[in-house]
């Protein structure tokens, strides 16, 4: 991934993007790498981010996460564009696929975090708008009601059950295909 | 304790309390204590994106923890509704319990009217009584401007009992339509599907068109057409001069010499095909030598059923490969035949050559149903001194129409359940035979050392002969 490396550096003399958490720590990252937010790139569009951005609703903590998230699949998107001209060349497509290979590796890592950590990053993929984050902590709670009672769920998500014992009786009805 | 003390303590309590959370919880894992995690909530709109990427099931399974789970399950995008999500129970007379199955329909189409769906598979095959009343208010419901995929599959009868109703779709719902599979409906767009901007797959399955409407449709071409589909009793002469059309499959089950009008007209008609699955049902004249090309194809299909003229010339179907030069992937799948052809055509100096023809990126190649008609044997050895880059070659003398997952006979497959292969009669069974013997013979010392040739015959288990059945026929 040559290419790529290359790329990111020119992108990182051209331009680069600091990101306050709201406990008040500073994050530098390439413009390639903060795009990938589209709440942040259209404040670039909109020229809102001398001085930095401001991010009150996600903590140093998540903020890591999500920035060396972003920073991973940057890299993968400059990789794709790179390689897309070539797209015949056979050794290209083995780079390409081994480089997925490796990139769902990290996602797999990137997800070994406790639920709370999860939801964070959840609320602040959904805030940055990062697309791929969102839908990927979000499979992973999707997948994990898989075989679970409705009391397991709330239990595991702290859900409170706000239906009454009748609507809950006329729900199961509705759904009872489901557990067939 | 002064107004701004207190002011400077709550802050500070404001960010020492988002803070603690976080220790809190790291402490609780590093002491391994099953402390209750401090859960953010989550909106309401991030359940219903968790749940859209749930299985329907499973989102229908926890409709029950929670107001928002219900709403959630209400909002799932992706309906797929069907005897196997569904379950289409038998009842007392053994026949599927079709009023159970359209009231589950029923609810939960009208429960999700309000959301809108952007998927809905709904196959109702075997509902032969629908009242199509019911048909056309889950329709209703289902065509919004939201919808993404349709996919209906009606019973038989509704072929031309059913107009399927096309000013749903094309009054403005059908903007992000991508695509739309009817089986067993008549279809008459009025207006053509040019208005179905986004529509890239179609698919049209024993649908009724008179050839008006048919013309209609494709003379106004959608855009963004790229995957087209038919299997009907006969070819319509549509007129699909589209560039863009890249993916076509074709079954006229009543059609005949289906392979010679498609050989002839389609490298004008569809000149960027890149992959093509022709099914002929009655071919009775040789596949003809064409001097067009198909410039991108890259993979070919061809299904020969058991109509086929006796001396048909297997060999003649080199003319498609000769046609399709940047051809990767071929597969000829052929019914068996009731008669078996058990030709023996003494030695390898009988056998015919076409011209030499250079097929530098034909990689897999599969026969399904390979007999040993010289004609086969023909073809079979034509591919293997002309395919340069050959890198395997499938010889199945068995066309197992239950392998759908293309496993092989279950003796040797782990993966197929004991049992599993089709039905195949003692003559089919000898045909069989019949071929791998020839494979032997012709066949096998022809295959270079860098093909990896799977020669597949009968199954051990399924298909072994009976002695008195064996008897009996010969």
């Amino acid at each position: 991934m040559a290419s790529a490396g290359s790329g990111d550096e020119k992108a990182a003399a051209a331009a680069m993007i600091t990101l306050i958490s709201s406990d008040n720590e500073k994050f530098e990252v390439t413009e390639a790498t903060a795009t990938l937010s589209q709440t942040i790139r259209h404040m670039i569009e909109d020229g809102c981010t001398d001085g930095g951005v401001p991010l009150p609703n996600v903590t140093s903590k998540i903020l890591a996460r999500v920035i060396e998230y972003c920073k991973k699949h940057a890299t993968a998107a400059a990789g794709e564009e790179g390689s897309s001209s070539s797209f015949s060349d056979a050794a290209f497509l083995e780079v390409d696929r081994a480089f997925l290979e490796e990139l769902e590796e990290f996602d797999d890592a990137f997800l070994e975090v406790d639920r709370a950590t999860l939801f964070d990053l959840i609320l602040a993929a959904n805030y940055l708008d990062i697309k791929g984050l969102l839908n990927l902590t979000c499979q992973k709670v999707a997948d994990s009601v898989k075989g679970k009672t409705p009391e397991q769920i709330r239990e595991m998500y702290n859900i409170v059950n706000d239906l009454t014992p009748e609507e809950e009786a006329e729900i199961r009805r509705e759904t009872q295909w489901a557990f067939e | 304790m002064s107004k701004q003390q207190r002011e400077r303590q709550h802050r500070r309590h404001k960010v020492q309390g988002r803070n603690k959370s976080i220790t809190s919880r790291s402490k609780a894992t590093k002491d391994g204590r099953r402390l209750r995690d401090p859960l953010p909530n989550l909106p309401e709109e991030i359940w219903y994106h968790i749940h859209s990427l749930m299985p329907m099931e499973d989102s229908a399974r926890t409709a029950c923890v929670s107001r928002t789970f219900l709403r959630s399950w209400r909002h799932h995008p992706y309906l797929i509704l069907s005897n196997r999500t569904l379950g289409l129970k038998q009842n007392a007379s053994g026949k599927g319990d079709v009023w159970a199955f359209t009231t589950k329909i029923d609810q939960i189409l009208k429960n999700h009217s309000a959301a809108g769906v952007k998927t809905l598979e709904l196959d109702v095959f075997e509902c032969r009584d629908l009242n199509a009343c019911y048909l056309s208010d889950w329709l209703q419901i289902a065509i919004t401007p939201k919808i993404e995929s349709l996919t209906l599959e009606l019973p038989s009868k509704y072929e031309e009992e059913y107009n399927f109703p096309c000013s749903l779709l094309f009054g403005g719902n059908g903007n992000l339509i991508r695509h739309l599979h009817l089986t067993y409906c008549a279809f008459r767009p009025k207006v053509g599907i040019g208005c179905l901007r986004s529509l890239t797959k179609l698919h049209l399955s024993h649908v009724h068109i008179s050839e008006e409407d048919m013309l209609q449709m494709i003379d106004s071409k959608a855009p963004n057409l790229s995957t087209f589909d038919f299997t009907g009793d006969n070819l319509v002469q549509f007129s699909l001069e589209s560039l863009q059309v890249k993916n076509l499959g074709m079954a006229c089950l009543k059609e005949i010499n289906f392979l010679n009008y498609s050989i002839t007209k389609l490298p004008y008609m569809v000149p960027n095909l890149e992959t093509l699955t022709l099914s002929s049902y009655n071919e009775m004249v040789n596949t003809p030598t064409i001097a067009a090309r198909f410039h991108h194809l890259n993979y070919l299909e061809i299904y020969l059923d058991a109509c086929l003229f006796p001396e048909y010339d297997f060999l003649s179907l080199g003319s498609f490969l000769d046609a399709s030069p940047v051809l990767e992937t071929f597969i000829l799948s052929r019914a068996m035949k009731f008669d078996p052809v058990l030709e023996d055509f003494g030695d390898a100096s009988n056998m015919r050559q076409l011209p030499k023809h250079k097929y530098e990126s034909l990689k897999d190649v599969m026969i399904y149903g390979f007999c040993s008609a010289k004609s086969m044997v023909e073809l079979t050895c034509h591919i293997l001194e002309n395919a340069i880059s050959l890198e395997s070659i499938t010889l199945d003398t068995v066309n197992d129409w239950e392998d759908e997952e293309d496993l092989g006979r279950c003796s040797v497959a782990p993966a197929r359940k004991s049992g599993e292969c089709c039905y195949l009669d003692s003559v089919s069974i000898l045909e069989a035979n019949k071929g791998l013997m020839a494979i032997q013979k012709y066949i096998a010392a022809k295959v270079p050392s860098t093909v990896q040739l799977d020669v597949r015959g009968p199954c051990s288990r399924c298909h072994s002969l009976e002695p008195s059945r064996y008897e009996v026929k010969c």
